[in-house]
């Protein structure tokens, strides 16, 4: 009897730290994820120009890796600092919020008008298509 | 005569223009969630808005996938039960800035206004009629407010489990900072 309760107590203890952890662990990067699609900024922008409620069927929620030439690089604290790649129009552009540290982006030397390869969670358009939570593919 | 009606045109290019459009693309919005076993906070640095101030006319976009939160689970929650975000990716306001003509002669003073339009979430429209403060900074014209909106209201469903998690009135702070366009 006394070793039931003992297991039991133990189970009950191991129940509550998983419980206490699956609760209070942060979102999770995007890092070690596959992208579902990989496309180009012009590519996403068409898409999303073209027919709003289809390319949201297509990318809203999913990893997506999207290749483009940096327009602006956007500084800012926490999850805010932003590389803005160029999609071929003026008014709409791909806006993809950094997971990284503004200070790391800049060990990294890009610049405006080099490619590079970014992956994130595609979360729609409002003014420009927004993609989530990116980091560098290397 | 003639030279009169020169420097009177001369004047006049003299005279500052104001842009007539003003927009963002950064905005900010945050909700809490008081409710006796937690407190819930979640922000959003990329609301979308447009100011006409020729018309009044102000307009928001935000994607609710944008909202980040501390914890996992409660963005999970947040997305797939309580705003079905992959049904409803964005919540909207449409609506008009009354007596907009402050804003227009204005320099750098503080002005409470109100701001009436619908506001769609999670797929219901209702009107609301919200105060704003509105700063007009040089070519900047800055806005923020704060309102609460009960979740109820847009058919945003709170499992009795989590009742004591989740408050039935969200507050809303809005945080913006237009350019011209």
């Amino acid at each position: 009897m006394k070793r039931v309760l003992g297991i039991l107590l133990v189970l009950a203890i191991a129940g509550g730290g998983l419980a206490y952890y699956l609760y209070n662990k942060p979102v999770e990067s995007v890092g070690s994820k596959k992208p579902v699609h990989t496309v180009s900024s012009e590519e996403l922008l068409a898409a999303y120009s073209e027919n709003e409620a289809t390319a949201n069927e297509k990318y809203l929620g999913k990893v997506i890796a999207v290749k483009g030439n940096i327009l602006e690089i956007v500084p800012g604290e926490g999850l805010e600092m932003q590389v803005i790649l160029d999609a071929g129009d003026l008014m709409s552009r791909i806006s993809c919020v950094m997971e990284e540290d503004y200070e790391s982006f800049l060990e990294r030397k890009l610049k405006k008008g080099d490619a590079v390869t970014l992956k994130g969670i595609c979360t729609g358009m409002a003014m420009d298509v927004v993609v989530d939570r990116c980091v560098v593919v290397e | 005569m003639k030279a009169f009606g020169f420097c009177l045109l001369i004047a006049v290019c003299a005279l500052p223009v104001k842009a007539q459009k003003y927009f963002t693309r950064d905005g900010q919005i945050t909700f809490t969630s008081e409710a006796p076993m937690e407190k819930i906070e979640a922000d959003n640095n990329k609301v979308s808005s447009v100011i006409d101030l020729e018309t009044g006319d102000i307009e928001f976009a935000v994607l609710i996938k944008s909202f980040h939160f501390e914890k996992a689970l409660m963005e999970e929650h947040f997305n797939e039960n309580y705003l079905e975000s992959s049904k409803y990716p964005k919540a909207t306001f449409k609506g008009k800035i009354e007596n907009v003509s402050a804003l227009k002669a204005s320099t750098s003073a503080k002005h409470a206004l109100n701001v009436s339009g619908d506001l769609t979430i999670h797929g219901v429209t209702k009107p609301v009629t919200i105060e704003a403060q509105f700063i007009v900074d040089k070519q900047m014209i800055l806005a923020s407010t704060t309102f609460a909106v009960l979740v109820a209201d847009y058919d945003i469903e709170i499992p009795k489990v989590v009742r004591d998690n989740v408050s039935k009135e969200v507050e809303i702070t809005v945080d913006m900072q237009y350019k011209p366009l």
